[in-house]
């Protein structure tokens, strides 16, 4: 088992999440709220990671992320961060993959709210803070909870674009994915389905816990929403 | 019955066409009464501050709602009103109590006093989804009431509730008119309901007054609904 390998998927996973979730909670909402100017083209953006191979996003966030690209030049400049094989520039790229899979249960569970329950919300002098503490966020849970994990789990099993923008460095970039694909490559076959296991395994309790606690927190029979 | 508190005129064109000038007093019901698309609810929804028509000045107890012409526009949160929705609009997470508590400043206590008042207290734990339609129709009119409002609005509050479970709330929503001294506007389609409840009848089609007067006073007209 590549014990560093998973310490750098896991970190991975949870930065993703962390910056992620509240991005696509703010993004989920105007989405689902607003009508205006350009948003197909905002909603195009964000599904492109579903369409486009992760070999062909991954080189070109390997372009603007490099020393030369916009974007590696912002964060050497203001940060002092070089991005490309780096933890850093990892999660951000899982950042972006993952925009679909965190704004699109997001938004879906902002349009499943009926409108006369926000009405109702103004009418009883609701602030547009408390409707959105009070009755937004508690409704929408379940469409959190499903971002939450489908977000988690995807990143877990990352591998193209995370080979186009880290590499496979050990205790930086590479992830257990990658582990697992340079041990098949050692014709280390014992190693590989170790970690291919504990990949499949890990993935399945995580989904499984977490629908336990959406059900628990709602009494459905549902659980969470997966797309 | 008191001087006029409450004028609304109100002119629109889109989505729905509008041409109304409704006057009401405290203690009063007014019930618009009309086919589906007259616009009775969207002149509620108008008076409530969740649809900004064209052209209005709605005026209630002295303040201006709305003025197109001054281009004043007092938000839904900050106007004297209470509203039922058709399909009650309770929020679905929240007990009874803490529904109605989102009308009383998220005060349990008050919630709990409103409970009491209606002899509901034994529901006050209960989520919308575990009461019957009298029973979420009850917690939606106690929020609306939670808040003091000065002008309830009732947008066909009864339409979903079998013949027997009107029969008790009538004389609660009369009982209601009297004790506090709301103004209350109804929207209703049904005829024994307007003959019932009203003091003061708005007939509509497509969006216009075409009579009104006290219910007995009226040509009752038959409305195709469908």
């Amino acid at each position: 088992m590549d014990w560093l390998a998973l310490i750098v998927t896991l970190k991975m996973a949870l930065g993703t999440c962390i910056i992620l979730l509240p991005v696509a909670l703010v993004l989920g909402r105007y989405l689902a709220r607003y009508e205006f100017f350009g948003k197909w083209l905002i909603e195009v953006i964000i599904i492109l990671p579903l369409i486009l191979p992760p070999t062909v996003m991954g080189y070109y966030l390997l372009v603007v992320f490099g020393s030369n690209g916009w974007v590696g030049l912002l964060f050497e400049q203001w940060f002092g961060i070089s991005l490309v094989f780096h933890m850093e520039g990892l999660i951000l790229a899982s950042v972006l993959f993952n925009l679909p899979f965190a704004i699109y249960p997001i938004q879906r569970a902002f349009l499943a709210i009926e409108p006369s329950i926000l009405e109702a919300a103004a009418l009883c002098g609701l602030s547009q803070f408390r409707t959105f503490v009070k009755i937004e966020l508690p409704l929408i849970w379940p469409g959190l909870v499903s971002a939450l994990i489908l977000v988690f789990t995807h990143t877990l099993g990352e591998f193209g674009i995370i080979l186009m923008v880290g590499g496979s460095i050990p205790g930086e970039t590479r992830t257990l994915s990658i582990s697992i694909y340079d041990k098949v490559q050692s014709f280390d076959f014992a190693a590989a389905h170790t970690m291919s296991l504990f990949l499949f395994l890990f993935s399945t309790i995580v989904i499984v816990c977490l629908g336990i606690l959406t059900k628990k927190q709602y009494g459905t029979k549902d659980g969470p929403h997966l797309v | 019955m008191g001087p006029i508190l409450f004028r609304f005129q109100i002119k629109n064109t889109n989505p729905v066409s509008l041409m109304v000038d409704i006057s009401l007093q405290m203690g009063q019901i007014l019930v618009l009464y009309g086919p589906s698309g007259s616009g009775k609810t969207s002149i509620l929804r108008s008076i409530a501050g969740l649809m900004k028509p064209e052209d209005a000045i709605l005026e209630g107890l002295g303040q201006v709602w709305q003025s197109s012409k001054d281009n004043v526009f007092v938000p839904a949160r900050s106007r004297p009103v209470g509203m039922v929705f058709q399909d009650y609009a309770l929020f679905p997470h929240m007990p009874a109590w803490e529904n109605i508590a989102m009308g009383c400043h998220e005060s349990k206590d008050q919630a709990m006093l409103w409970l009491r008042q209606f002899g509901m207290e034994s529901f006050a734990n209960r989520l919308p989804r575990q009461l019957s339609g009298g029973q979420k129709q009850r917690v939606a009119l106690l929020r609306a009431l939670a808040r003091e409002p000065k002008l309830l609005l009732l947008d066909e509050p009864f339409s979903a509730l079998d013949w027997h479970t009107r029969k008790t709330l009538y004389p609660e929503l009369l009982g209601l008119r009297d004790k506090m001294g709301y103004a209350i506007i109804l929207v209703t389609h049904d005829w024994e309901e307007v003959k019932l409840l009203s003091d003061w009848v708005v007939m509509l089609e497509e969006g216009k007054i075409y009579q009104q007067g006290k219910a007995s006073e009226l040509v009752h007209v038959q409305f195709d609904y469908n």
